[in-house]
């Protein structure tokens, strides 16, 4: 604003909102006004002008040209005004502007040399009758300059404290009140009473310890906190994630990973809290829905015949509309999960749902539209690329001449380019109406959230619904409820770790021939390659279709009787329901479909559980002392149902998986199977406090397992905490400079119980079908070696924190350092493969992982520019302590894959990657004496470590982890007036991930697949001597030494994630109270060094053994959105 | 203030469960529990299946890459290009497999010990099942033979190996057999067996009967150069009467034909998507990249059938030494004409002529046909007879005579007595005539290793640093970390 002011020469022609006008605070004048005046002395006094069929706006420039005053006014208002005649000489400013106004539907005010184009409908200003004046200071007196004073009555008039903390004020009589405020004290009201004078000294509000923390099975002040707990609220969700609730929290907290697998849409994702913990029984946290701790078993988890789905399945936490979300708390520490105890050793996510609150019911809509667009492709060989490469490779001895690129049907195909969608457009939009009279409360709320996926035919669409209720029976009785419904429909796209004939869409867009059109010309069909066997992107995209419905409905009723004063009853009763249909029809455009004549798959399942807990809270202060204490038990039953329908060889695929009978009967296929599980828990937590400044919890909890062995049914999970308030403590008064200090330490143990039902018994299970008598033939066999033995996995861990707040909480946060170590590790331990069996699920070894997290939020300039920045930094070590004997585990497969990338070995950590290092590329003045391996100039160079002169499976080194080393995720808030911009940025540091792709570029399947076009095109000749790129003349030559320090790459990154930058709607009567408009774009830029589609993936599903193969691009998102309660 | 009391109460009741431990136990749906499971005749004979589904090896493709294109590319017979497969079988062409070749465990180990398990766990309930006397012994008969030929399955392949007898000790870790146990335990348990199996055709289909139980002692004492109970056992064989050459070559290995007389013991399959049953994909395999046709025998591809990446051809070497006259390298394709019409020589390429041997069912579904793969035919007890005989006296006439049985069939003339002045020169003739005989059903690499030619033919391929050694693979590297007992093979 200055800025246009200075360029212009004392004119300010500003077009702002005529709401902003309406709204505009008359210190704003003032303060223009006074840079105006240093200016204004070279202007006259008087106006001449002379115009015919002249526009008010022209006419308003100009006098503003000839006063120096400044003009403010509305361009779509101005819209309405007739066009006039002026004809004045010398007149004073007041005549000229009274002509101009004449006949015009609107009038104007001159406040401090600016001219203000009004509505003639809006009232005059009210009269100026009192003048209060007076001094703003803090608790120790100083003055506070940049305080807001606001009229009470009226939102109009107010002003702010100059730099001695003084003020003065012209209100319309001396009965109204005043409000002071400013960030970071308590906000003031104080009643004029007619006096001049009133002089305030305000409090420092550390407002936000005294926000309300939810907690398990209860809520504290955040000052009260032992635990180690990150709470975020709405402000700080991230904006525009409307396909899942991790999504909101993604970087908020420091030591929450959040990895995304897929980036389609509602793609699955994998939050690790605090590092991995665990080998074989899941890293997931526990998540607790208002008091209801969710199974999120995917009811179904097959991919359907002839169809190669995501390796991980969309998780049913995206049945939740993030829009409903009032908070999410993050349990770290065991002070904090322990209370959760078998289930609460990978943390616990709470998410808290928006309630009712008390008053006039509250209409709120808030929506955004958004447009995606791929922000990555992978660089393949173009088609002329192509030929020109695969033929001087040929020529030079690779390949077979049978295999020359002949030609190129028209210009080729851009595989890539073909499967994407540009535009892809994604939509949210929410209603809530919500309320409460002094009896009840109600919130309920609807969401319609459609996403295209940037690759066709990809998608994802939710219909939902809440409904939250309480009501006060009596004075010491009140019930509640809260429901949630929804229907989310995916449509998903053939991915995953598929290969060959059966690779997905994106597998066969990077591996297809370049040089082939889409559409054999003589056929008219999905043109297939004579040298390749993949099938045609495009026939994959719109002939393997999948379809899954889910509907899930969950909630509790609860109710709360307060037994005495100090002691109250609570009975919570929930359930839920998951249903889910997965269609997968597979047409005769493709090869498979056309094979089969149409494969109908159908998939049912259903995962339901139900908990029943009664807990009783006392809560009692004895002088200095405060006793908080919660009791209960609870039990929740589990039970998974699924069935499977298959059929193929359709006379039309018209009816697709609408009529699978329709198919042969000996291609039938069906299945179904049902599991259960339970839990019987006792739970306790005491919370102590004497003189506010030490306190302590214990808590306990006794869980019993139907998962695990007669022998050990029940576990038993204890924790302590104790917190020292320093900045309570007298001598810590006088220390101005730190308003909060709290030293924390806690222990505790917690358990992870997410292993198979029945891991512990000896079933039969099915058996391979075989052919006797020529008949299929079901059989069965022994399921597992059964472990009578078997229970929790136990993580013990120990935190210290400390809790900081500096300059009256100018700049606040939390350093933390923690330590986990798992034992009894649920390991499957290899066990002699004469058996039968290649492992047991056993309790040995042990795991650790600890870390530093920091995050500090600083208010670093908090005047009318507010500019606040959030800091979060973590770093992690994760090292295998103890395999119970065994000196190590190859793991994982992946793509591809004849060896197993991964190891897991003491003192390493978990998943390391594991295979041969290379040190550059043989050349052809190099000693070949020195190997025995076939290798020829232009052939990779592998380190012969144990130095035999032979490379093989002894000379594998360990080549890195997927945990990263250190992360960091930074977010700034830049608000002046209405306007706010927020953007965040996230670093990842020294992570590797295993690139399947790149692995195929390397040791290519087949001569004729594309292939990244980098090493290629700077590949070794014998004229260009690289030393990093080989010849690709005999790839596979050495053998297929794919697990290397090339396809195990660096996936550090550095990228903006989001930048919203949002303007806060003024109120406008009887349309609505407030609002706010924003634009969002995500994941507009990223730095990294990582050759494939996006290092923040992983498609492999798991975070701790992060593998890359075929992954959905990443898109860039721009949306516009808004929030307005009505 | 009622409703309070009850909801006070309901509290209390729920803060205080009791016989919560009852609670803990869950009822098992979907699956069988051994002790009411094991105890029904159909509880037995299903798990019984399933050891001989395992040591089948259809599943998941094992049988043709596992048992025949493993066993056969380190020979003089097959090769192998393209494909995910080429991964592992580049190392099996090369000599460079190591313990960690993931196909070792995967396709050889790993399923004879499911079926060894599966056979263990028949013999450790049958005695509580209810079951006529005489089903039980059969099924104790069937359950041991499963056993038995799958140790000797791992036997061929990597030698002594740990003998399990038992599910009743869990995993726990054993120590490799001797030479002597090993072959101990393979012989006495097939003899032991023959007495309570069935007669042939007097079993269900795809289960033993008397003649396999003899077929696979014949071949064990083969391949353990036991020379004259070999021929004792082959005419054993012969003398049931029951076997007899199918009378055409080609024809033999098609579907319609497959339940002969001469194959005396087969994988079963049956038409069915891959990996939904036990069906024989071959033709996906050996069919070349946009194969549309062979004007030949007027085979066109039929969408039902499947084509994939990994090439599976024969040794031109190899090819060129069938007679021309040779009625069994009928089913080999040298031409075709691919989907754009053109006519490709297959010839023109090195070793890339397709052995279509398990001709396509046309009744397969999604690449999945029903092509019994045979395991022993009537025509290798006859070679396996003509072989010791030799082995024990030199040429004679019994020998030439079992050789022109199966020549005859082939549409070759006779060889003569005259024609072989030696042991030496007989054995070389039987080895190739075996080679023209058995090419693509998994026996070359032992027919190499029995007659001393596995190493000396690699080495004439250009394969340097083929070794005495790789006779036997390694142990999976899989099965030695599992098991601190176990010793490596020499070499690895």
């Amino acid at each position: 604003m200055y800025k246009t002011f200075s360029a212009t020469g004392g004119r300010c022609i500003c077009y702002v909102p005529s709401k902003l006008i309406l709204a505009m605070k008359l210190t704003v004048v003032i303060f223009l006004a006074g840079m105006l005046q240093v200016h204004a002395a070279g202007f006259g006094q008087t106006i001449s002008l002379s115009k015919t069929k002249t526009t008010l706006t022209d006419a308003l420039i100009e006098i503003g040209k000839q006063s120096g005053y400044n003009v403010f006014y509305d361009a779509k208002l101005l819209r309405k005004a007739v066009p006039l005649d002026i004809h004045v000489n010398k007149a004073s400013l007041k005549e000229a502007l009274d002509k101009c106004f004449l006949h015009q539907p609107f009038t104007y005010t001159i406040e401090s040399k600016t001219i203000v184009v009004t509505p003639k409908e809006i009232p005059p200003a009210p009269k100026i009758v009192f003048n209060v004046s007076g001094t703003v200071t803090d608790e120790k007196a100083q003055p506070l300059s940049g305080v807001s004073i606001q009229l009470k009555e009226d939102n109009n008039i107010g002003t702010t404290t100059d730099k001695d903390g003084r003020y003065s004020l012209k209100i319309p009589d001396g009965n109204g009140n005043l409000v002071f405020s400013f960030v970071g004290y308590e906000t003031q009201s104080v009643a004029v009473q007619n006096k001049p004078v009133i002089d305030v000294q305000l409090t420092a509000a550390a407002s936000s310890l005294n926000d309300i923390v939810v907690i398990g099975y209860g809520t504290q002040k955040r000052s009260d906190l032992t635990g180690s707990i990150n709470s975020l609220k709405q402000e700080n969700f991230n904006k525009g994630a409307g396909a899942s609730l991790n999504q909101l929290m993604s970087g908020k907290a420091p030591g929450v990973r959040i990895v995304q697998n897929s980036n389609e849409p509602g793609g699955s994702i994998s939050v690790n809290i605090r590092g991995a913990g665990s080998v074989s029984a899941g890293t997931d946290p526990l998540y607790v829905v208002d008091g209801l701790p969710l199974d999120n078993t995917p009811p179904v988890t097959g991919a359907g015949r002839n169809f190669v789905a995501s390796n991980t399945v969309r998780s049913p936490l995206n049945s939740i509309n993030p829009a409903d979300i009032e908070s999410i708390e993050i349990l770290k520490d065991a002070s904090a999960t322990a209370i959760y105890g078998s289930r609460g050793a990978n943390g616990v996510i709470i998410i808290t749902t928006k309630k009712g609150k008390e008053g006039k019911a509250n209409v709120n809509y808030s929506g955004f539209y958004g447009l995606q667009n791929v922000a990555k492709k992978l660089d393949v060989l173009s088609a002329d690329e192509y030929m020109t490469v695969l033929n001087d490779i040929i020529d030079n001895g690779g390949g077979s001449a049978g295999e020359k690129v002949t030609g190129i049907q028209g210009s080729g195909t851009d595989w890539q380019e073909e499967i994407y969608r540009r535009n892809a457009g994604m939509q949210s939009h929410n209603i809530s109406v919500s309320g409460g009279t002094g009896k009840s409360t109600y919130f309920v709320g609807l969401n319609y959230y459609d996403q295209d996926g940037v690759v066709i035919t990809s998608g994802l669409k939710r219909y939902s619904a809440r409904l939250n209720l309480t009501n006060a029976i009596s004075d010491k009785f009140n019930i509640g409820l809260n429901l949630s419904t929804s229907y989310t429909q995916d449509n998903l796209l053939p991915e995953g770790s598929g290969f060959n004939e059966n690779g997905g869409t994106i597998y066969s867009a990077i591996n297809m021939d370049p040089t082939i059109s889409i559409l054999d010309p003589a056929t008219e069909r999905y043109q297939l390659s004579p040298f390749i066997t993949i099938d045609n992107p495009i026939a994959i995209v719109y002939g393997k279709r999948a379809n899954s419905a889910m509907y899930r409905t969950y909630g509790t009723v609860f109710a709360n009787y307060n037994v005495t004063k100090d002691l109250v009853a609570k009975v919570n009763i929930g359930g839920d329901v998951l249903t889910q249909r997965k269609d997968v029809y597979v047409d005769r455009n493709t090869v498979s479909g056309n094979a089969a004549g149409g494969v109908a798959s159908i998939l049912n399942g259903t995962v339901s559980n139900y908990v029943v807990e009664g807990t009783l809270t006392y809560n009692k202060r004895f002088g200095a002392h405060r006793l908080t204490a919660v009791g209960g038990a609870t039990t929740q039953r589990f039970i998974t149902n699924r069935n499977s329908l298959e059929s193929a060889g359709f006379s039309s695929d018209a009816t697709g998986t609408n009529n699978v009978g329709a198919g042969m009967q000996n291609t039938y296929d069906v299945g179904s199977n049902k599991l259960s599980n339970r839990l019987v828990s006792f739970l306790g937590r005491a919370n102590y406090s004497f003189l506010n400044r030490y306190l302590f919890t214990f808590t306990f909890r006794a869980d019993g397992s139907s998962r695990f062995g007669i022998n050990n049914r029940f576990g038993y999970f204890p924790s302590v905490a104790g917190v020292w308030k320093i900045s309570e403590e007298d001598f810590m008064k006088d220390i101005s400079a730190i308003s909060n200090l709290r030293l924390r330490a806690s222990w505790g143990q917690t358990g992870n119980q997410s292993i198979a039902d029945y891991q512990a018994i000896a079933t039969y299970g099915l058996g391979p079908v075989g052919n006797f008598n020529g008949q299929l033939v079901p059989t069965q066999e022994p399921a597992r070696l059964p472990n009578p033995d078997l229970k929790w996995e136990t993580t013990e861990q120990t935190n210290f924190g400390i809790d900081f707040g500096l300059l009256n909480e100018r700049i606040s946060g939390s350093i933390e350092y923690y330590t986990k170590r798992t034992f009894d590790m649920l390991l499957n331990k290899p066990v002699s493969t004469t058996s039968g069996f290649t492992s047991q699920l056993t309790n040995i070894g042990s795991i650790r992982n600890n870390g530093i997290e920091v995050s500090l939020v600083s208010r670093n300039i908090d005047r009318e520019l507010k500019w606040t920045t959030g800091l979060n930094i973590a770093t992690i070590r994760n090292k295998v302590i103890d395999l119970g004997g065994a000196t190590e585990i190859l793991a994982g497969a992946a793509g591809v894959l004849g060896d197993q990338p991964a190891i897991i070995r003491p003192g390493q950590p978990l998943n390391s990657f594991y295979g041969y290092e290379i040190i550059g590329v043989w050349q052809t003045d190099d000693d070949f004496t020195r190997t025995k391996d076939p290798v020829n100039p232009g052939d990779l160079k592998y380190r012969d470590i144990n130095g035999d002169s032979v490379v093989n499976a002894d000379d594998r080194v360990i080549l890195g982890n997927s945990f990263p080393k250190f992360t960091w995720n930074i977010t700034n808030t830049i608000s002046f007036k209405r306007f706010t911009l927020d953007f965040q940025i996230e670093g990842v540091h020294g992570v590797k991930m295993f690139n399947n792709n790149l692995a195929d570029v390397y040791f290519p399947i087949n001569f004729r697949r594309n292939k990244f076009a980098e090493p290629y095109l700077n590949r070794w000749t014998k004229g260009n001597p690289s030393n990093k790129y080989p010849s690709f003349i005999t790839p596979l030559s050495q053998g297929q030494k794919i697990v290397n320090s090339y396809t195990v790459s660096d996936a550090s990154y550095i990228r903006l994630q989001t930048v919203t930058l949002s303007y806060a709607l003024p109120a406008v009567r009887k349309l609505f109270r407030s609002g706010t408009v924003y634009i969002t774009g995500q994941n507009l830029f990223t730095i990294t060094d990582y050759e494939g589609m996006d290092p923040a993936v992983n498609p492999n599903g798991n975070a701790n053994y992060r593998v890359d193969f075929n992954a959905y691009p990443l898109s860039r998102i721009v949306m516009l959105g808004c929030n307005i309660d009505f | 203030m009622k409703l309070i009391k009850i909801y006070v109460a309901f509290c209390l009741f729920l803060i205080s469960f009791s016989s919560c431990e009852k609670a803990l136990d869950q009822p098992v749906y979907s699956q069988l529990v051994p002790d009411n499971y094991l105890t029904t005749r159909d509880g037995i004979l299903s798990v019984l299946r399933a050891s001989y589904v395992r040591e089948a090896r259809l599943q998941s493709q094992q049988a043709n890459k596992g048992t025949i294109l493993s066993q056969e590319a380190v020979t003089d017979i097959m090769y192998s290009y393209a494909g995910a497969d080429n991964r592992q079988m580049s190392q099996f062409l090369n000599f460079t497999w190591n313990s960690n070749l993931d196909w070792l465990f995967g396709m050889l180990w790993n399923p004879s010990y499911l079926a060894i398990r599966d056979a263990n766990s028949v013999l450790d309930n049958i005695e509580k099942a209810d079951l006529s006397e005489a089903e039980r012994k059969q099924f104790i008969a069937e359950a041991r033979f499963v056993r038995a030929i799958s140790y000797y399955g791992l036997y061929i392949f990597f030698g002594p190996v740990p003998i399990r007898v038992s599910t009743l000790n869990g995993a726990e870790e054993l120590a490799r057999a001797t030479e002597a146990e090993m072959q101990n335990f393979i012989e006495t348990e097939l003899l032991a067996v023959i007495a309570d199996l069935p007669n042939p055709g007097q079993e269900e289909y795809g289960r033993a009967n008397k003649g396999s139980a003899r077929a696979f002692l014949c071949k064990f004492y083969l391949n353990t150069k036991q020379w004259q109970k070999c021929a004792d056992m082959a005419k054993e064989v012969m003398d049931m009467t029951y076997y007899e050459l199918y009378p055409d070559y080609s024809a033999m290995f098609r579907v319609e034909n497959e339940r002969n007389k001469e194959f005396i013991y087969v994988r079963p399959a049956y038409p069915a998507a891959v990996g939904n049953g036990p069906s024989n994909d071959w033709e996906a395999y050996v069919f070349p990249v946009g194969f549309k046709s062979e004007p030949k025998s007027g085979l066109v591809y039929m969408t039902n059938w499947r084509n994939y990446a990994a090439q599976y051809t024969l040794r031109d070497q190899f090819y060129h030494t069938f007679d021309a006259d040779d009625k069994r390298k009928e089913t080999v394709i040298t031409t075709y004409i691919n989907q754009q019409n053109a006519t490709v020589n297959l010839l023109n390429n090195k070793d890339d002529t397709r052995p279509l041997k398990f001709w396509p069912d046309p009744a397969a579904i999604d690449g999945g046909g029903g092509n019994d793969v045979p395991v022993i035919r009537y025509a290798d007890i006859l070679m396996s007879r003509a072989e010791a005989l030799n082995e024990l006296n030199g040429p004679n006439a019994e020998s030439i005579s079992l050789i022109n049985e199966i020549r005859d069939r082939a549409g070759l003339d006779p060889v003569a007595l005259g024609d072989f002045g030696s042991k030496e020169a007989l054995r070389d003739h039987i080895i190739d005539e075996r080679g023209w005989e058995f090419y693509c059903e998994g026996l070359r690499r032992q027919d190499l290793i029995r007659t001393g030619k596995f190493i000396d033919y690699a080495k004439a391929r250009g394969i340097a640093n083929a070794k005495p050694f790789h006779a036997l693979y390694p142990i999976p590297q899989r099965a030695m970390d599992s098991d601190s007992k176990l010793v490596q093979n020499d070499g690895y």
